[in-house]
């Protein structure tokens, strides 16, 4: 099973979550912006994407379509995390919409459902 | 699709009587704080009453995390005999942990999984880390130190529990790691004269107005409690609607007369004269006459106790003890020693919002400049008293001595007279025909006509009488007059004076 691939530019966020989904037991990447997850992504295919929806260099939605270009990748399960109002990013083809700030729990929650479900696959 | 709206942000009301409203209701929930105090400023007394309202009142857990060398048993003794310590608290809904040794042997990363951890595994809601200091000390860098404060804000943040840091701040000032929690509380002992006084300070609350400024705070039995500046909470705007037209009677048919028919109701009367004038007497049969109307009145005092009051007032006939026992005329004392004018004012407001108090009779104004440590306070404060009980059509008079008793000069002891008072009743006495006798007179009556002339007042047993005016002398103002039918001031004795 690959590591839940974190990308968010706030790098004390990318720490926080990394530390606490090791705590949990979760093999973790961590990427700071679109072009360094697609670089993490060819070193080893991760169960999860964790992505952040502003970032510099490549941001979130740009990320996702280089994904789902990328056969190898499209499959992948994204959870788009952000603090802009859904309006901007409810029509993206994410499995999940993770509004921040979001809780330890609520980020656990959707980790589980879609990390577990890469180890079922 | 998980989606959701963003998280409400909750209020953790803090248990310091005072702080809530400062805080415009305590502690945002999930947010970092820092409480910054050189050693004896209050911060372990200040964070353990946090921590027991946090688990009492909001049954929450706590977990309070000591980087020094400190003992716990130590620290639970010292707060065994505050009121709010309950020790069935303990170990489990406030648990303490020593994360001394953590840090000394593996540094800020090691203390950072420590508290991670244990935050986690205790489910705490609210966190207290006491004495960053000594994370500051192991920390390669600044840097480092700022990194492991973010990290800390970021964790917690998540898991939904609120942040409280102590440090002494190292008595430099403000540093960089300051400026990125979510709020900054400083605590500080001053020292003016021989006098300390504690204040509290709130240099930042990120996403909430607070109150501004310093606000005073005494250390009790039962904890801190912190007392808002008075400025800072009172009314503030225009009255609702017109002003009052209703008058309040003093119960003194000759100075009701001189008034035409009272003070206005919401308005504020400032009381001058020397000491022995009748300032006292005077304000109680103000009071005394709201009580008999059926309004509730209030006597702040500062030099007369209840029981010398009483008998003072009963002395001219005044008897006051039906009124307060029955509840409408309420006494409150405190000797004019060593007052807090932050809390004098915490319980002005108190008496004027929730007493629904019509009256009240503030005796003196020299003791309000006494509690004041900053002289130039106490005008702004009684400006501000002024205008919430005109918001609330409280009417109030205060008693204000004047320096001399006799003499030609008559000198304001404040300035703005019009700022904290819209009338002025002057009081003194005069040496006629070998006699004190006592005067009145209406210096300054706002938007309402009044008598102009000097009436003489009479104290007897039969109670306080406003008589006639004196027509035959002048310059009584100046406490020696003259009599306006012989030209040389009266000799002892009333005879004339040789030439």
């Amino acid at each position: 099973m690959g590591p839940i691939l974190i990308v968010d530019d706030e790098f004390g966020i990318v720490e926080a979550m990394r530390d606490l989904l090791s705590d949990e037991g979760y093999r973790t990447a961590i990427a700071l912006n679109g072009k360094e997850a697609l670089e993490r992504m060819a070193e080893e295919r991760p169960c999860l994407v964790l992505l952040d929806y502003m970032m510099p260099v490549m941001n979130g939605p740009a990320l996702l379509e280089a994904m789902e270009r990328n056969p190898l990748l499209r499959d992948i399960p994204v959870v788009m995390m952000s603090a802009s109002p859904p309006d901007y990013w409810k029509h993206l083809r994410c499995a999940a919409f993770l509004p921040k700030p979001f809780s330890l729990d609520g980020l656990l929650v959707v980790v589980r459902r879609f990390a577990q479900g890469a180890i079922l696959q | 699709m998980t989606e959701g709206t963003p998280r409400v942000t909750e209020r953790i009301s803090t248990g310091i009587p005072g702080l809530d409203t400062v805080l415009h209701g305590g502690f945002r929930k999930a947010r970092t704080y820092m409480l910054m105090g050189l050693p004896g400023s209050g911060k372990t007394i200040f964070a353990n009453q946090v921590c027991f309202h946090h688990a009492k009142r909001h049954g929450g857990r706590v977990l309070y995390l000591t980087l020094l060398a400190e003992s716990h048993t130590e620290l639970v003794g010292n707060l065994a005999s505050l009121s709010y310590f309950d020790p069935t608290l303990l170990p489990n809904a406030i648990t303490y942990l020593s994360a001394f040794t953590v840090l000394e042997q593996g540094g800020l990363d090691a203390l950072a999984e420590l508290i991670r951890k244990e935050t986690k595994n205790h489910q705490a809601t609210l966190l207290v880390l006491d004495g960053l200091v000594a994370a500051e000390e192991v920390a390669p860098s600044q840097q480092a130190i700022k990194k492991f404060i973010h990290g800390l804000q970021v964790v917690t943040g998540l898991m939904g529990c609120t942040t409280l840091i102590l440090t002494t701040g190292r008595g430099q000032g403000l540093r960089a790691e300051h400026t990125m929690v979510d709020g900054l509380l400083l605590l500080r002992q001053r020292m003016f004269g021989v006098r300390a006084v504690r204040e509290l300070f709130v240099r930042k609350f990120r996403g909430s107005p607070y109150l501004l400024g310093k606000h005073s705070f005494d250390i009790t039995q039962d904890g801190i409690i912190i007392y808002p500046r008075l400025e800072s909470l009172a009314e503030s705007g225009p009255p609702p609607g017109p002003p009052l037209d209703a008058k309040c009677a003093f119960g003194i048919p000759g100075m009701d007369a001189m008034l035409t028919g009272g003070v206005a109701q919401g308005s504020t009367t400032i009381l001058l004269g020397p000491s022995g004038s009748g300032k006292t007497l005077l304000g109680l049969n103000f009071l005394a006459e709201g009580a008999r109307r059926g309004e509730r009145v209030h006597y702040f005092a500062f030099y007369d106790s209840p029981e010398r009051m009483v008998a003072q007032a009963a002395g001219i006939g005044l008897d006051l003890k039906p009124l307060i026992d029955r509840g409408d005329f309420e006494v409150s004392f405190r000797p004019p020693t060593e007052n807090l004018l932050d809390k004098l004012g915490v319980q002005l407001l108190d008496i004027i919002r929730t007493r629904g108090v019509r009256r009240l009779f503030l005796d003196g104004y020299d003791a309000l400049r006494r509690a004041a440590v900053r002289q130039s306070r106490v005008s702004r404060f009684l400006a501000a008293l002024v205008n919430e009980c005109r918001m609330r059509g409280v009417t109030l008079l205060y008693s204000v001595e004047s320096v001399s008793a006799f003499g030609p000069e008559v000198t304001f002891p404040m300035r703005g007279i019009s700022m904290v008072a819209e009338n002025v009743l002057f009081l003194r006495q005069a040496e006629l025909d070998s006699r004190l006798r006592r005067f009145v007179t209406v210096l300054k009556l706002r938007n309402s006509p009044h008598d102009t002339s000097l009436r003489e007042l009479c104290i007897s047993t039969k109670g306080m009488e406003v008589t006639g005016a004196f027509t035959d002398v002048e310059a009584m103002m100046t406490g020696v007059p003259r009599s306006t039918t012989w030209s040389e001031p009266r000799r002892p004795g009333g005879g004339r004076q040789e030439p």
